[in-house]
């Protein structure tokens, strides 16, 4: 039976590797779109190296691309040209259903929207990603049931996300991105939301389960309180990268 | 259920309306084509069953002409010839108390024994020695027994030629067994009885006989046969009298399948909207890690399901509604083909199995689209509406190029006389199809005009709510389309028979030529039992009188099948009987009494290709003779076509002296009324009753058919704008919650309530009112379609197009209404709605 430590997953994940080679690496990712006809580069050529377990925030002006780079590690976009690298193989070499099941695998998102849904109670939104790796709803119950208690939500595990205040909502999405223990937790301002006090809480509850875990966690954020929290802090200006 | 249907289905539990309307949606369609099935099949099934009760082992008829078969042939046929299984049959109608038709059959219960299985039981034991030795004995259905509350030695009342009689029912036909549907409405009498009742005294109908398969003995059977007697196989004559109502119901089966097809819109509009109601959902369903396959089959099982549940439904309005149908195809059936009783329904487990399948694919195929473009969406771009709408508004053109197409494919199916019916029927659902195709870029194109007009007038409220009309194409494209199609729908059957009441008054005013008809009332379509010898004579001296015409309406053997004979003897030449088709009228009908030719209707040379000069060869009481084909007029009373020829001509070549009907033309300034009550004293020493009628009297009669027989395509056009009506509903219901954001904007920056209700009430007449445009010029080409091809390929005539403007003022004015209806709910919302809680729940 699996408990909120071990889950057991039909589809093993690959082991978090060691903190060389890192866990993840860019090599001139460029990145952009047509708009009216004329090409618009967003990601200029950004190059960087993540080792699992580090916790990095990721700051800029709005529009400098930070989401798009989000997204790139997240697989849910791809590069127009460069190489994005997790655990040694090149996630832009993947097709988009290949990617769909390396980002159900090894990536936990958490936005600033929450984003949980809508139509699930709090229990079946964070047993979810389990079920989409293939672990039936009984089994992951117990596991999801340890996380909430973790982050104080197991008596609401029945209750839809309308009934929920936005720092509750923020903590359900931080288990949901937590329970199938990703390699990788990628969090777009997560406080963003959220006021100051309750977004201290949600940030050391999530600084708590990543670390307890050994996750690594990419954080985009505008606040310099949050990114002060981060192992390192690197900075988009007009879609090249630099470390502060 | 796993976590992930969970997700989606809550979703329509949420949303219980959209939900109803959509199973709603499929349930009408389902029960649209159900409910014709099911009456179709059960005609059929009645006429089978009937056919076979009546043929049993039986495999030939011989018949003769309307003077009928002497009985001495089945005499030489049994005995000379040693034809053992041989039976004699006349048969008749009559009518009982409740107005219903009864079928009169004659048999010989010596001759019967085993041939005719569901006649053994009456053919034997006491009860068939009470047929013959007790006078005006019959036995009767047990089923229609039971429906006239009738026992067994109770007394029928029937009438039979106008005359009306009293028969003892001795037992029902199955004996003690139980009632047989099969045998619905027979009336079983010895032969001499129903002779005698019958008026046809010696005279057989037919012999049934049962034949090995072997030509030769056909041969030689056929050549002992004196003229104007056939052999012919009973299968073949079944075949051909079922075969009268194939168009018929093609027809009403093209009307229930454009309800399915108008369904099918509300469930694609159903589906797209929720699709795109849940889009955010989808998309954070993507990020976590569900595949498109694993979406797509989560949206097309949810639109089975929904197929499945209004399918279910679909089934039991489609057999309630089945049952009201049964009763009107019944009617059109007996009103222009052959008598038909049927009070047995028995829902087809096929048919309803069927009607639920078309149900679920439906549904799939309908989903098929959003489902798509859910799964393919990248979950980034399915989170903006502007894109989806932008995507939207770039297909346009495109789709404008496939509606194009479509018609053009339409058009050549439509034009092409040799593609036949089903093409045809097919030309017209591409027509409907390519021009919702076309819509979304005419709605465009109509926006853009009503904007710079209300830019022009300084309307506000107007231009505001247009450009959100135009701003969301995707859906009030397709909302719109689906009004326009069931509008157009509506406006072309609608024309279509407007057309055709004209072209029939206009008929009716040609051919009605005589003041006064004297006929026999008749109890059967096809069936006009004769008028008593002598009797035109009679009514020509009356005073008033200037000239009478006769008439003898048959059923004859031809090269072509079984077909109907009219003789005719017009005592004036200089004013056509008929519009001729090709000729000119006036030369052509001067010389009908010498010509040696038949004209034909148009609907038999539609159906047998004729063309004038052809020739054909019609059997007679003096054998097979060969006529060419004089002239071809048009003639509305059958589609299954009328032979006409002249009395003296009949008189050579029949050996019947009777008339069906005469006309009597009255000098000019006589008294109708007088003349009417002279013949009617003439009338009332006949024994026959019969009835007289002023030409007004059969011209209200006949329009008043008309109307029956249009009576169930009224009623699916009826059900085709219900369909359409729960679709604009439930888009426009879609359509406005997808902008209640923007209105709560709107509303925080100061549009009151009042106006945001205005607002989306202007939306919806709006998009009511550009259906309602759109769909005239739809549904006039719908209406030249089936004025021109479908009614000349289904029943072979041709009708005059009259188009007059109130009823398109009326469907537009229905789709402003049905529009503005169905925005009343939405508008009542929009005013309710908390601008502040619209705002947050982005």
């Amino acid at each position: 039976m699996p408990t909120s430590q071990t889950i057991e997953v039909k589809q093993p994940i690959p082991p978090v590797p060691s903190s060389t080679p890192p866990l993840l690496r860019l090599e001139g990712v460029r990145c952009g779109y047509r708009e009216a006809g004329e090409w618009r580069e967003i990601l200029r050529g950004v190059d960087l190296e993540v080792q699992a377990g580090e916790q990095l925030a990721l700051v800029g002006l709005s529009g400098s691309g930070k989401s798009t780079l989000l997204h790139l590690l997240g697989g849910l976009d791809v590069p127009s040209a460069g190489r994005i690298s997790f655990d040694g193989f090149d996630l832009a070499g993947l097709g988009e259903p290949a990617r769909t099941l390396w980002r159900r695998q090894h990536v936990g998102f958490i936005y600033q929207f929450f984003n949980l849904i809508p139509t699930l109670s709090v229990l079946e939104n964070v047993l979810l990603p389990l079920e989409l790796n293939g672990i039936d709803e009984k089994a992951g119950r117990e596991a999801g049931m340890g996380l909430l208690d973790q982050v104080e939500l197991a008596e609401r595990a029945g209750a839809y996300p309308d009934k929920l205040s936005g720092g509750e909502q923020q903590r359900v999405a931080m288990v949901r991105a937590l329970i199938h223990q990703p390699a990788l937790v990628l969090a777009d301002e997560p406080t963003g939301n959220l006021d100051f006090a309750t977004g201290e809480k949600v940030l050391d509850l999530l600084d708590s389960l990543v670390r307890a875990q050994g996750r690594t966690l990419i954080m985009v954020t505008h606040s310099p309180e949050v990114a002060r929290r981060a192992d390192r802090l690197i900075r988009l200006v007009d879609g090249r990268l630099e470390a502060v | 259920m796993a976590i992930l249907a969970r997700a989606n289905r809550r979703h329509f539990l949420r949303h219980p309306l959209q939900l109803l309307l959509a199973i709603i949606g499929v349930a009408l369609g389902v029960a649209m084509v159900v409910s014709i099935d099911l009456a179709a099949e059960s005609t059929h099934r009645a006429f089978s069953l009937s056919m076979e009760a009546l043929t049993g082992r039986y495999t030939h008829h011989i018949t003769g002409g309307p003077s009928g078969l002497p009985e001495s042939l089945f005499t030489r046929l049994r005995v000379e010839e040693g034809l053992r299984e041989t039976a004699p049959a006349i048969e008749g109608y009559v009518t009982v108390k409740d107005g219903s038709t009864l079928r009169l059959a004659g048999f010989d219960p010596f001759s019967e024994r085993n041939l005719r299985s569901r006649f053994v039981k009456a053919a034997r034991g006491d009860d068939a020695v009470r047929l013959l030795t007790e006078p005006d004995t019959v036995m009767l259905s047990a089923v229609t027994a039971q429906r006239l509350g009738i026992h067994p030695n109770d007394l029928l009342a029937i009438t039979v030629n106008g005359q009306a009689h009293q028969l003892k029912v001795v037992a029902y036909v199955e004996g003690d067994e139980a009632p047989d549907p099969a045998l619905e409405g027979l009336v079983l009498a010895d032969i001499a009885t129903a002779q005698e009742f019958l008026g046809r005294i010696g005279v057989l109908d037919r012999i049934d006989l049962i034949l090995g398969n072997n030509p030769d003995q056909d041969r030689q059977i056929r050549s002992q046969l004196p003229p104007g007697i056939e052999l012919e196989s009973v299968a073949g004559r079944n075949s051909a009298t079922q075969n009268m109502t194939a168009a018929f119901e093609l027809n009403l089966r093209a009307m229930s399948l454009l309800a399915l097809l108008v369904g099918t819109f509300l469930i694609y509009n159903t589906m797209a909207f929720s699709v795109l109601q849940r889009r955010e959902l989808l998309a954070t369903l993507r990020i976590i890690g569900a595949t498109r396959g694993q979406l797509l089959r989560e949206i097309l099982i949810e639109a089975a399901l929904l197929g499945l549940f209004g399918g279910v439904l679909g089934l039991a309005f489609g057999v309630l509604a089945a049952k009201g149908l049964l009763h009107m195809v019944t009617r059109t059936i007996n009103d222009l083909y052959f008598v038909l009783t049927v009070t047995e329904f028995m829902p087809d487990p096929l048919i309803l199995l069927r009607g639920l399948a078309l149900g679920v694919a439906a549904a799939v195929i309908a989903a098929l689209g959003p489902a798509l473009e859910a799964a393919w969406a990248s979950p980034l771009a399915s989170k903006a509406r502007s894109g989806l709408e932008n995507r939207a508004r770039r297909g346009v053109p495109w789709l404008a190029v496939g509606g194009i197409l479509s018609m053009l494919i339409a058009f050549v199916l439509l034009q092409t006389e040799s593609a036949g019916l089903v093409p045809a029927i097919a030309g017209v659902f591409l027509l409907l199809l390519g021009y919702g195709l076309l819509t979304p870029l005419m709605l465009l194109g109509f926006a853009w005009s009503t904007v710079v007009l209300a830019r022009l007038s300084n309307a506000w409220l107007l231009r505001l709510a247009v450009r959100g009309v135009a701003a969301s194409v995707s859906r009030a494209g397709l909302a719109i389309a689906a009004l326009t199609i069931a509008v157009a729908v509506s406006v072309g059957v609608g024309t279509m028979i407007e057309s055709f009441r004209g072209t029939i008054a206009e008929w009716l005013d040609q051919i009605l030529q005589a003041d006064i008809y004297i006929a026999a009332p008749s109890t059967a379509a096809r069936y006009s039992p004769p008028l008593p010898n002598g009797l035109p004579e009679q009514l020509g001296r009356i005073d008033g009188v200037d000239k009478t015409g006769t008439g003898r309406r048959i059923i004859i053997s031809t090269s072509l099948g079984e077909s109907e004979l009219l003789a005719l003897d017009p005592p004036y030449l200089n004013q056509p009987g008929f519009r001729f088709k090709q000729a000119d009228g006036k030369v052509v009908w001067s010389t009908f009494p010498t010509m040696k030719a038949v004209f034909v209707s148009e609907p038999y040379a539609q159906r047998h290709h004729l063309k004038v000069g052809d020739n054909f060869e019609l059997v007679t009481d003096s054998g097979p003779i060969t006529l060419p084909v004089a002239g071809i007029f048009f003639d509305y009373r059958s589609d299954q076509g009328l032979i006409v020829m002249h009395r003296s001509l009949y008189d050579r070549l029949w050996k019947d002296g009777a008339n069906t009907s005469v006309g009597l033309y009255l000098k000019a300034g006589a008294d109708l009324e007088k003349i009417r009550q002279a013949v009617g004293l003439i009338l009332s020493s006949q024994q026959q009753p019969l009835v007289v009628r002023s030409n007004r009297e059969i011209r209200a009669a006949s329009l008043e058919t008309f109307e029956r027989t249009f009576a169930i395509t009224q009623v699916l056009r009826l059900l085709a704008v219900g369909v359409a009506f729960v679709g604009i509903l439930s888009a426009l219901m879609a359509f406005q919650y997808e902008r209640r954001r923007e209105l709560a904007v709107l509303r925080a920056t100061g549009l009151t309530p009042a106006q945001a209700g205005w607002l989306v009430l202007v939306q919806t007449g709006f998009m009511g009112l550009t259906a309602g445009l759109l769909s005239i010029p739809l549904g006039l080409a719908v209406a030249v379609a089936l004025v021109r091809v479908i009614n000349l390929r289904s029943f072979g005539w041709t009708m005059d197009l009259a188009v007059s403007l109130p009823p398109l003022f009326a469907a537009i004015a229905l789709a402003v209404f049905a529009a503005l209806l169905a925005g009343l709910y939405p508008a009542y919302q929009v005013m309710r709605v908390e601008p502040s809680a619209a705002l947050r729940e982005e």
